[in-house]
């Protein structure tokens, strides 16, 4: 089935202009049009054929290694093998990406000598057994058994070319429609010869107009629809993050009537070597600055400096230089789109192995990391120095409306004389009195109705409720000791409670208030924690099965995040499982035709029926003329195969006198009473007679 | 003494028995004597129909009909009269019209007062050539009439079976341009023809020769019997002792089998069609000198013998498709013994 004239020329151009090869794709198709102005055609063999196949192969072998090297291949891949990390495996990507781009623009260029040997040959179609390995050792398996060769399938590599250059045009930078109306002429302009002529020229025409109408308005549907989904990616990976908090500030739930349950969806996941025991705080912020109900930094977001990682390893992070930590701690987390704080291990110095995109910190010790849906990484922490700035007169600072209550505490608990640079006696006596005379209480509001107008909540939390969250303890303990002239800070984050060995699990009603206090001494912020340790009790919702459930479900989304985000090595092991099934099924493809003819044993069981003169010299002939270009068609007789290409100048001009040959092979081949031995002589006698007359014509 | 050749209907390789082969018996060279008088004769009649003539003959002494399907005036009439007139045998023409009932085809029996009894009086299918003209004008009832005799050489008449004369071929002619007042032939009946095929419009120079023939009179008048019922009947006989290969006989139920599982094929050749092919190629083999089928009489004649029997379905129908489509195509995909 050849295409139309100048469609392979227009499809050449077409894809020069798309791909930037315009001057190349212009003198391609002049090469190829030029054969409607040519009278001269060129003899060419399958082996010939072969040859040049081969040939093409081999160009585009140099052209995928030209252009992995020159999209940085080797460079991204060995950073990938030396050090498998999310930089390193999206930079092979990148590669691996624009090495295909290239190779499939490139493709009418390499695959031009092929299309351009046949078009200028005299052959009309190529026989698939040219190109196709499987097809060659079937001709060449059943050639040794002395069967009947399998019929040839010819084909015209007009149209399969005409693909490979709309193919190869689809990969061009631009985004604009000429693409979609350059395809769309090409295509009419391919199948218009071939449509039904069951109707009329002009429905041909309509259809094919509401077709092409219809084919733009779907690309463009399908070009929105992405856009829609690219835009609510995030959205669907922050279903899978956990609650954020502000870096710059905290909506407490002081003075609210109730504090909400929070789920029991894990959040973090913990790791300790050897068993170690984990940190009881993962500290995600702290605050400097209370005006009921918010506590605050009181900087701006631009106070965040930014943390660069170790130049060598690439996902280490000095949050401390210069500082090491003994304790250590393998943290899970997952990250929302537009970065999150990360919960950390009090006196946090270090991050390993930590993938993200960019890290930064506060003077408050909050750590603002953005990268990917989900990080696993190490942090070095230990007890002594901190990244938060020392204490100051910021954190002395306490709201005057809250400083009677305050006082009359203070004056309760005779703490007036408290040395702030020996706090330890006061703390103790602090903690013992919010863990004897309060209870913990999700509900913050008991006796709101009957309070004075001018009371606040957390007055009336010390005062008169004695009951409330830790949001409430943690808020009145900072204030009672910056009170006492003892620095302190409000910090949240989560509390780890649940695990066992080296594994610990924190859940999203794990989250948690409580302050810091400035250790003198040690020039350091210490954990410091007042509220009743029922919390944990009160806090968490009813276990069940459900929960089971849940946290099976948490445990898949948890491992498909890692496989999502580069964070298993499963894509390794992935690669080497892929070898073996591929060698497999290469050895299906090759040494046992297939999965499904074996499943088929009853086919392959029954053996061909062997017909009487399958041995006949004249196959010997018919062999070196299909070698030559001139195979028989499945459907073809001997005798209308030799009419056909008898005829053909070639053969004609040797003067081959193959009739008496043709005769004695259909009596053997045909008449059931065969040949006599003299006749089966003769035959012998005029196929050497008919190769003699053939002389060197297609001899290996 | 003919020498027997190797050629089809497109040509010939010119090659000739030079006494290795042997020779075809007696009785086929004879048998082929008698095709070439009867095709030289008709010949003479039927301008540039040689193709025609071969393929009516081969159903002739292959033992089957053969309907004639092409437009008016292209010579279907004049090719089973010229026929009839080359052979010195019975020869009954009925045109078929709407009214006509199968009595008036197979006979009546009628009350005779002066015996008291009923005497059956023989319709026109009681002869050696029968020329049933326009036969899809006629009523489904009446085309019916026809099933026993061409399927089994005899006809049933109030409970009396009525054997036929040994040599009974029936050529049946339709135009296929007009639908008012037709009724398309059943399948059943379609299936007892051995061949099906068209005459078409001859060359422009043929024509030119037709007109000079037929200026002042019709050649078929002037024609005359070339060849005798005994001759045709040994031709028969001796076409039933041309072989056919074993691997041959199976590309034959290759070839019709393939229509069966064709894509828009409701209905495939029956293994009837697989019979009237392998003697129709052996009659063919015959007429070309030789004493075995080969792959080329096959493929010559295995749309005119296989394409009528294929039932397409109504949709492939309406997008262009068509029983002898499918057979080409058979033709190109099934692999030919070589």
């Amino acid at each position: 089935m050849k295409p139309p004239r100048f469609l392979l020329g227009a499809g050449l151009v077409f894809w020069g202009w798309q791909t930037g090869f315009l001057a190349i794709g212009v003198t391609l198709a002049v090469l190829l049009e030029a054969v409607h102005l040519v009278s001269t055609r060129l003899e060419f063999s399958d082996d010939d054929f072969t040859r040049i196949w081969t040939f093409c192969t081999l160009l585009v072998i140099v052209s995928a290694f030209y252009s992995f090297s020159t999209n940085g291949g080797p460079e991204s891949f060995r950073g990938l093998f030396n050090d498998p990390n999310f930089r390193t495996q999206a930079s092979a990507g990148h590669s691996s990406a624009r090495t295909a781009v290239m190779l499939l623009r490139s493709l009418p260029m390499t695959l031009f000598p092929f299309v351009l040997a046949q078009v200028y040959s005299t052959r009309e179609g190529i026989s698939l057994t040219m190109v196709s390995l499987i097809l060659r050792r079937r001709w060449n398996r059943a050639k040794r058994r002395g069967q009947p060769l399998p019929a040839p399938r010819l084909t015209h590599l007009g149209y399969p070319y005409l693909a490979i250059c709309l193919f190869a045009a689809s990969a061009h930078g631009g985004q604009d429609i000429t693409f979609f109306w350059g395809t769309g002429i090409l295509l009419i302009w391919a199948l218009w010869p071939r449509r039904s002529p069951r109707f009329r020229w002009y429905t041909c025409l309509a259809w094919t107009i509401v077709g092409t109408a219809a084919g733009f308005g779907g690309q463009r549907g399908i070009i929105q629809l992405e856009r829609f989904l690219e835009g609510y990616n995030p959205q669907w990976l922050s279903v899978a993050a956990r609650r954020g908090s502000d870096p710059q500030q905290s909506q407490t739930d002081i003075g609210e009537s109730s504090r909400l349950k929070l789920s029991a969806r894990i959040v973090v996941r913990l790791e300790t070597p050897d068993h170690h025991p984990p940190p009881t705080y993962l500290r995600e912020a702290s605050y400097r600055r209370y005006r009921s109900p918010i506590w605050s930094t009181g900087a701006t977001r631009e106070a965040f400096q930014t943390v660069t990682p170790d130049p060598e390893m690439g996902t280490s992070w000095d949050l401390q230089p210069g500082v090491r930590k003994a304790a250590a701690v393998n943290l899970a987390c997952y990250l929302a789109p537009k970065g999150s704080l990360l919960p950390l291990p009090s006196g946090v110095s270090r991050l390993d192995n930590l993938a993200a995109f960019t890290l930064q910190n506060n003077s408050e010790g909050a750590v603002l990391a953005n990268g990917p849906g989900l990080v696993i990484f190490d942090a070095h922490y230990g007890p002594g120095q901190t990244m938060d700035s020392p204490g100051t007169a910021d954190d002395l600072e306490v709201p005057p409306k809250e400083m009677a209550a305050l006082e009359e505490v203070i004056d309760e608990l005779h703490l007036r004389d408290t040395d702030p640079a020996h706090p330890e006696a006061a703390l103790r006596t602090i903690e013992q009195y919010f863990q004897r005379k309060f209870r913990y209480a999700l509900g913050g509001a008991e006796g709101k109705k009957a309070a004075p107008a001018e009371e606040t909540p957390l007055t009336r939390f010390l005062l008169r409720t004695h009951s409330g969250h830790c949001e409430y303890f943690a808020t009145a303990t900072v204030l009672l000791l910056r009170e006492l002239k003892i620095p302190a800070r409000y910090a949240v984050g989560f509390s780890v409670h649940e695990g066992a060995g080296s594994h610990y699990v924190v859940r999203q009603h794990d989250g948690h208030a409580w302050c810091l206090v400035w250790h003198e001494q040690g020039k350091y912020w210490e954990d410091y924690d007042t509220t009743p340790t029922s919390w944990m009790e009160t806090d968490a919702p009813p276990t069940g099965w459900f929960q089971w459930l849940g946290d099976g479900w948490s445990r898949l989304v948890f491992e498909i995040s890692r496989l999502r985000w580069g964070q298993s090595n499963l894509r390794q092991y992935l690669l080497w499982l892929l070898i073996p099934a591929l060698g497999l099924l290469a050895f299906q493809i090759f040494y046992r035709g297939g999965i499904r003819r074996r499943r088929q044993p009853k086919s392959v069981a029954v053996p061909p029926p062997v017909w009487p003169g399958l041995d006949s010299e004249f196959f010997e002939l018919a062999r070196r003329l299909a070698a030559g270009g001139f195979p028989r068609l499945p459907g073809e007789s001997a005798h209308a195969w030799l009419r056909r290409v008898g005829g053909n100048p070639i053969l004609a001009n040797r003067g081959i006198q193959w009739s008496e040959l043709i005769r004695l092979h259909y009596q053997y081949r045909f008449d059931p009473r065969g040949l006599t031995p003299p006749d089966r002589q003769r035959l012998s006698e005029e196929n050497r007679k008919c190769l003699a007359q053939l002389g060197d014509f297609a001899e290996n | 003494m003919i020498r027997p050749t190797l050629s089809t209907s497109a040509g010939t390789l010119g090659v000739s028995s030079r006494g290795g082969a042997a020779p075809p018996p007696p009785s086929q060279l004879a048998a082929r004597e008698i095709y070439e008088r009867i095709a030289a004769n008709i010949g003479k009649v039927m301008q540039g129909q040689t193709g025609a003539v071969r393929r009516l003959l081969a159903a002739l002494a292959g033992g089957g009909h053969v309907l004639l399907e092409d437009f008016p005036g292209t010579g279907k009439t004049t090719l089973a009269k010229a026929l009839a007139r080359s052979i010195d045998a019975r020869f009954k023409r009925v045109q078929f019209t709407p009214d006509l009932l199968p009595s008036d085809i197979l006979g009546v029996s009628i009350f005779n007062q002066r015996d008291q009894e009923f005497r059956f009086h023989e319709g026109p299918i009681f002869t050696n050539i029968l020329l049933a003209d326009e036969i899809n004008r006629a009523s489904p009832r009446t085309q019916s009439a026809l099933l026993e005799a061409m399927g089994e050489n005899q006809v049933s008449v109030e409970g009396e079976r009525h054997q036929l004369a040994e040599l009974f071929f029936v050529i049946a002619t339709q135009n296929p341009v007009e639908f008012r007042g037709t009724y398309p032939l059943p399948e059943a009946q379609m299936d007892r023809f051995a061949m099906q095929f068209t005459l078409g419009y001859i060359p422009p120079e043929e024509e030119a020769l037709l007109l000079t023939a037929q200026q002042h009179v019709h050649p078929l008048d002037s024609l005359r019997p070339c060849a005798t019922l005994a001759e045709v009947v040994s031709l028969k006989q001796a076409v039933e002792s041309v072989l056919v290969s074993a691997e041959l006989k199976r590309y034959i139920v290759d070839l019709v089998g393939g229509t069966r599982k064709a894509a828009g094929v409701q209905l495939g050749a029956s293994p009837r069609a697989s019979l009237a092919l392998m003697k129709s190629a052996q009659a063919l083999s015959l007429f070309e000198g030789l004493d075995f089928v080969t792959p080329d009489q096959i493929q010559e004649l295995a749309v005119p013998v296989i394409a009528h029997r294929v039932v397409m379905d109504p949709q492939a129908r309406f997008s262009g498709a068509s029983g002898r489509g499918v057979v080409e195509e058979l033709l190109k995909k099934t692999p030919v013994p070589a």
